[in-house]
């Protein structure tokens, strides 16, 4: 029973890891990106799921323990992986960030490479960051989100050249609201999250596979690492 | 340590993007293109709604020159109507005899339409028409090609986004434009009487290279 499920987590994980390259149809690509909404809203979050989603795949293999214990000495408590992820979100609510992402193909690929290499870097240090420095990040891109939202909301005029004013509105609402249900995700997870004492402990010493089936055995919010 | 210097390059890539966090849209920075000499606007063939085919900016040894060029396309009901309204006043001041000292060569309003299926040389002889456009003044053409098109509003930061109910909305305004095609100054509607005046400063100033 437990192998199926775990087969079946692989198979989504791939699905999702996978997805971004629906965007190289061209037709498709059109449709996402031509709405505001469906840009920031969809495919953001689908390049950081994908970069999380192949992260999960590829660090459970033995082959990647070498490459685990580099990542999470440059991750250290997962610090690094979390200021490039509040770094990314930052710049791709900015509004001339957005058009240079339509319309020079550098800005294009610097989407889709930042938002996949943060996925991929938070997959794993987000576990092994301190509850405050968890709290903070979260705090941190809830604030980012809802003050990005109310901007788009408010402002009387087309801030990006690419996009229309209602789009543009709808799109700040959006964003107002991720930033209050990630702020009550993290609040019910802080609330099912068990008593300190027994938290696992998933540090470097632990192989990749080890690790990954010791999440896998827990809650998603219940278990916190450390790095010794 | 790598974290702290990963924040650190963030607010630097940041603040020289935005320009010392001054500009943060794509209009920003296309002022501050126009401010730095950064854009050209690409010479394209054009087709004008008499049937000819007009050669405007892009000439390197033409004689001063001073182009107020907007963007429009026919089917336009609101802001494009409104820009001829503004466009029909600029040709009346042109239209107007002045002294000596003021010169009125040299200064052409064109009205260039980005939409290349539709706006064929008779719609727009229609448009000019409505819009009471004395040829002498004031010039509506097409581009011959969509590439043409994109490559014109490509050069010029103009961005055209379909509204939906089958227009177009587009960034822009009143592009002033010298004989060899560089934009020299960018304003808005409203701004006509300044643009007006700018362009006559413009075609009234000796070219560098023949001072």
């Amino acid at each position: 029973m437990n192998r199926r499920l775990a087969s079946s987590r692989g198979a989504w994980r791939l699905w999702l890891a996978l997805l971004p390259l629906a965007l190289a149809w061209p037709a498709l690509r059109h449709i996402v990106e031509s709405r505001m909404s469906l840009h920031m809203l969809g495919e953001f979050p689908m390049l950081f799921i994908a970069g999380w989603s192949a992260s999960g795949l590829c660090l459970r293999h033995v082959q990647a323990r070498r490459w685990l214990r580099g990542q999470r000495l440059l991750d250290w408590h997962g610090w690094t992986g979390a200021t490039l992820a509040s770094g990314v979100a930052l710049v791709w609510m900015l509004p001339s960030a957005l058009d240079a992402a339509l319309l020079v193909p550098s800005g294009a690929a610097a989407k889709l490479a930042s938002w996949w290499l943060a996925g991929w870097l938070l997959a794993d240090g987000w576990r092994r960051m301190d509850a405050e420095v968890l709290l903070f990040f979260i705090g941190n891109l809830a604030w980012m989100l809802a003050t990005a939202g109310l901007l788009y909301v408010d402002a009387p005029a087309r801030l990006c050249a690419n996009y229309l004013l209602d789009d543009q509105r709808w799109t700040g609402i959006g964003l107002v609201s991720s930033a209050v249900a990630l702020l009550a995700l993290a609040a019910s997870a802080g609330v099912r999250r068990p008593a300190a004492g027994n938290s696992h402990r998933c540090g470097g010493n632990a192989s990749p596979r080890t690790h990954h089936a010791t999440m896998a055995s827990t809650s998603s919010t219940s278990s916190r690492s450390r790095q010794p | 340590m790598l974290c702290l210097a990963l924040a650190l390059g963030w607010v630097a890539g940041l603040h020289h993007w935005t320009h010392g966090f001054e500009v943060w849209t794509f209009d920003g920075r296309r002022q501050l293109q126009l401010q730095a000499g950064e854009l050209h606007a690409h010479p394209v063939a054009l087709r004008a709604s008499d049937g000819s085919v007009p050669r405007l900016w892009g000439d390197a040894g033409a004689a001063p020159a001073a182009y107020l060029v907007d963007f429009i396309y026919t089917r336009c009901p609101s802001v494009c109507r409104a820009l001829g309204s503004e466009y029909q006043q600029m040709q009346r001041e042109l239209a107007v005899p002045r002294d000596a000292q003021q010169v009125q060569r040299g200064v052409y309003l064109v009205s260039v339409s980005f939409d290349v299926d539709h706006d064929d040389p008779v719609q727009l002889a229609r448009y000019a028409a409505d819009m009471h456009a004395d040829p002498r003044y004031w010039t509506l053409a097409v581009p011959a090609t969509h590439d043409g098109a994109r490559a014109l509003l490509r050069s010029l930061g103009v961005v055209v986004v379909p509204d939906g109910e089958g227009g177009f909305v587009h960034n822009g305004g009143i592009h002033l434009l010298d004989e060899r095609g560089r934009l020299r100054g960018l304003y808005g509607i409203d701004q006509w009487p300044k643009a007006l005046e700018a362009a006559q400063r413009l075609a009234a100033t000796p070219r560098e290279d023949l001072r």
